[in-house]
């Protein structure tokens, strides 16, 4: 995709093919995070849908003061989490049980993986351990970790995104971390913590 | 070696080490606990590795039908290939 401010100009000239080229460039990245956030491809479709007639329409009124990618996410979370409120009647999906740090503990021997992700190329086996791992987080820790590490939002802009405290947002963070290294360590090294 | 009270705080801090957002102090402690403490290397070695692993992954291209339906709602479908 061309350059931000360029597309910026073109979209809000109403360049139809610079619309594409936006919705072609971020569409994989929403569609992921609906599916991720929701667990439902029915529905992430729709948000999916919903995001980018959001877009469109809010293209003359966009200021730019985050990036666009930014802004999409923004969208996108907001439209999931609608839906995760309907689904619960309440307001309750973002909290967590108690942090009285009982999930982290250091449980030794702690193993090493044989497997470099910077060496090693990423197998269809390996994702699906990986999105196994996110589904099996709590909504509240998911949204976390999808926004920060996932489509890398800034600490303050997830802050902002899901209505958290920056220090609420860290401690989410690490929980999320620390769960998907356990989770993963069962296939990469699965003798981990259980001699 | 110790694995009490201070490979408990160590752990604490790990997300905020790995993203560098301790002062140079706290990180000095963290490295010199972790010279000695092969279970705490090996927990940030393989927490860096598990940020980097969903960091790096792109994700899959649109399944075609969804794709195909996303452009008939936004009207992209009769726009024709993608432009310069």
């Amino acid at each position: 995709m061309a350059d931000e401010p360029d597309i910026l100009q073109r979209l809000r000239a109403g360049d139809p093919h610079a619309f594409k080229d936006v919705v072609d460039a971020y569409s994989p990245r929403v569609y992921r995070l609906a599916l991720s956030m929701l667990r439902d491809p029915d529905e992430a479709e729709d948000v999916l849908q919903e995001t980018f007639l959001s877009v469109y329409r809010g293209l003359g009124t966009f200021r730019g003061d985050s990036g666009l990618g930014t802004w999409i996410y923004r969208i996108a979370t907001n439209a999931s989490l609608m839906r995760l409120r309907r689904r619960r009647r309440d307001a309750a999906y973002l909290q967590e049980p108690p942090d009285d740090g009982s999930d982290l503990a250091v449980t030794p021997p702690v193993a090493d993986w044989a497997w470099d992700p910077e060496r090693a190329a990423l197998t269809g086996e390996i994702r699906q351990v990986m999105d196994e791992a996110v589904g099996e987080l709590s909504e509240g820790l998911r949204l976390v970790f999808l926004l920060r590490d996932v489509e890398g939002l800034s600490t303050a802009e997830v802050a902002d995104t899901l209505g958290l405290t920056e220090a609420a947002v860290k401690s989410r963070l690490h929980r999320a971390r620390l769960f998907l290294r356990d989770r993963l360590s069962d296939y990469f090294a699965p003798a981990e913590g259980k001699q | 070696m110790s694995h009490g009270m201070k490979c408990q705080e160590i752990l604490e801090q790990l997300s905020a080490y790995i993203d560098d957002e301790l002062e140079a102090r706290l990180c000095a402690e963290i490295e010199a606990h972790l010279a000695g403490c092969p279970d705490c290397r090996a927990m940030v070695d393989t927490l860096r590795k598990t940020v980097t692993l969903y960091r790096e992954c792109e994700p899959d291209d649109l399944p075609p039908d969804v794709r195909d339906r996303l452009y008939k709602v936004l009207r992209l479908d009769d726009l024709g290939e993608k432009s310069e």
